[in-house]
């Protein structure tokens, strides 16, 4: 799943380290979740999109699943 | 909170390490059959319920290490990564378990192939009731 963390955490200058550290993970998952290679839970989606004044929607783009949705 | 009592826990388990450990040790001196096998165990679990105690001393010495602590221990991508993991290693333990038993037996290490085939089937069941008792849970 594609994300804009990245592109949020430079806009508000936030370190990796400030993130991960304010939703509760480690600096590595933070690097995972900007290059895709995981996906966050619902409650770190959530936490993360709280820490950014946004919607889930407007951090995290979801692109059509294998049941079409 | 919880956090620091899940540490604190593990202090005490440490030292009961520690209390074991010293005890195999004495038992090892007092029984002449014992042998220097449950010494040296009693050696290890020693060694490890320091290294328990002094990991406790590290991670507590401030709020910031605590917190750090348990963000590792809680982070969803590391518990995840333990899960995938345990899951490898419990199929790759099954397979290869499964050709020793058939190795043994070709061998006609009767005895030891029966401990690995019933030691297998336990975990399998262990599996399955986890399974079921978790099931049940969420």
């Amino acid at each position: 799943m594609d994300n804009r963390i990245k592109e949020l955490r430079k806009q508000n200058g936030v370190t990796q380290d400030e993130l991960a550290l304010a939703v509760g993970v480690t600096r590595q998952t933070i690097i995972s979740l900007e290059s895709g290679r995981y996906n966050a839970s619902l409650q770190l989606a959530h936490r993360i999109a709280r820490y950014f004044d946004c919607a889930i929607e407007e951090i995290f783009i979801f692109g059509e699943d294998k049941y079409g949705i | 909170m919880e956090f620091k009592k899940k540490l604190r826990t593990r202090l005490y388990v440490a030292i009961s390490y520690i209390i074991l450990g010293a005890a195999m040790i004495a038992t090892a001196e007092l029984v002449d059959t014992a042998g220097a096998f449950l010494s040296s165990f009693g050696f290890a679990i020693i060694v490890m319920g320091l290294v328990r105690v002094w990991q406790y001393r590290r991670i507590t010495k401030t709020e910031e290490s605590i917190r750090a602590r348990e963000i590792v221990e809680t982070d969803e991508r590391n518990l995840t990564i333990a899960r995938r993991a345990a899951h490898a290693a419990f199929s790759i333990y099954i397979l290869l378990g499964g050709c020793s038993v058939i190795a043994l037996q070709i061998a006609q290490k009767q005895e030891l192939s029966q401990m690995l085939a019933w030691s297998m089937c336990a975990l399998v069941v262990f599996y399955w009731v986890s399974h079921w008792v978790i099931r049940k849970k969420i």
